[in-house]
């Protein structure tokens, strides 16, 4: 059992030693190579990766996408459900949120799925533009509700939901879409407005209008624009 | 009515189950509601369809009156 990654070892957990008066014993050993084992676990395989060494990757990460963006939730349902809500939001820091969101809609009955802020699950208080393309048909229709994508019944949605809040305090998204399968594969894009200003984005939620239409094994990755 | 949520807390990174009760009268609206999109969705869509196959009818034929088109090329291209 090693003291590394929970804490760092001090010089009382492993004292300094003298050569020709103290004795080193297998123990000890083993409790150095167990600190060794728990640092390379740590770091993982060819943590340099292709960069000159750690430290050269970490700065490419800072100064690149690192800095642009920043993880803030992650998660893989895995028992169907109907909504899932991210909170703790601030979106006066963060300025744009980014949305990746793989879902699949395991029920009988075809879903839409929706973008609600600041828990006001009311549809008639938002707005969606979207247009479709089919093949060669492209659908464009205007909604009196929050739709960041629609699945048939058993099939799949891919969706990028751009976040924000305009400098006038209205709530905005804008996705892109891929949806169904093989040859049936469709494009979207629906941008989305809330009827009223908000103050802040403290909280989002992509809610199915269909019972447990959120499946196992659906992923969402969350993103903010600023970091802070 | 119960329904099944997941919420993340981003501040601490915790995912957890929750419920949310609703009311009867709520739950049927909404199933009301979604089988009323959906209905309203079929509905666009065809008529979308519809109106794609009578333009392009109509571009066929007008390409033929003015024989900018023939016959034999429409139905090289399907």
């Amino acid at each position: 059992m090693s003291i590394y990654p929970s804490t760092i070892p001090s010089t009382t957990d492993y004292p300094d030693r003298q050569d020709d008066i103290d004795w080193v014993t297998a123990e000890r050993y083993n409790e150095l190579k167990n600190e060794i084992l728990a640092i390379c676990k740590e770091l993982g395989v060819l943590p340099k990766g292709s960069y000159s060494d750690v430290r050269a990757r970490l700065d490419s990460l800072e100064s690149g996408l690192g800095k642009a963006f920043e993880k803030v939730a992650e998660v893989e349902v895995s028992s169907d459900c109907d909504y899932v809500d991210f909170t703790g939001l601030d979106g006066n820091s963060a300025w744009f949120y980014v949305l990746f969101a793989t879902i699949k809609n395991p029920t009988a009955s075809g879903s839409a799925y929706h973008l609600y802020v600041n828990g006001d699950t009311t549809d008639t208080n938002y707005y969606c533009q979207y247009i479709t393309g089919n093949g060669t048909n492209v659908t464009p229709a205007r909604v009196n509700e929050p739709i960041i994508g629609y699945v048939p019944a058993g099939n799949r949605v891919y969706d990028i939901v751009n976040i924000s809040k305009d400098p006038d305090g209205y709530f905005r998204y804008y996705v892109n879409t891929n949806r169904y399968s093989s040859s049936s594969i469709q494009v979207q894009i629906q941008a989305g407005v809330k009827t009223a200003t908000i103050d802040n984005i403290t909280s989002l939620r992509v809610q199915a209008n269909v019972s447990n239409a959120i499946g196992a094994g659906s992923k969402f990755i969350l993103f903010k624009a600023r970091r802070g | 009515m119960k329904i099944k949520g997941l919420r993340v807390d981003v501040r601490t990174g915790k995912a957890e189950e929750v419920f949310e009760e609703i009311s009867d009268e709520e739950y049927r609206k909404r199933q009301e509601e979604a089988r009323r999109a959906e209905e309203e969705r079929k509905m666009r869509e065809l008529i979308e369809r519809k109106k794609q196959e009578i333009l392009k009818k109509q571009a066929i034929e007008e390409l033929l009156k003015e024989g900018k088109i023939t016959k034999e090329e429409i139905s090289k291209c399907g």
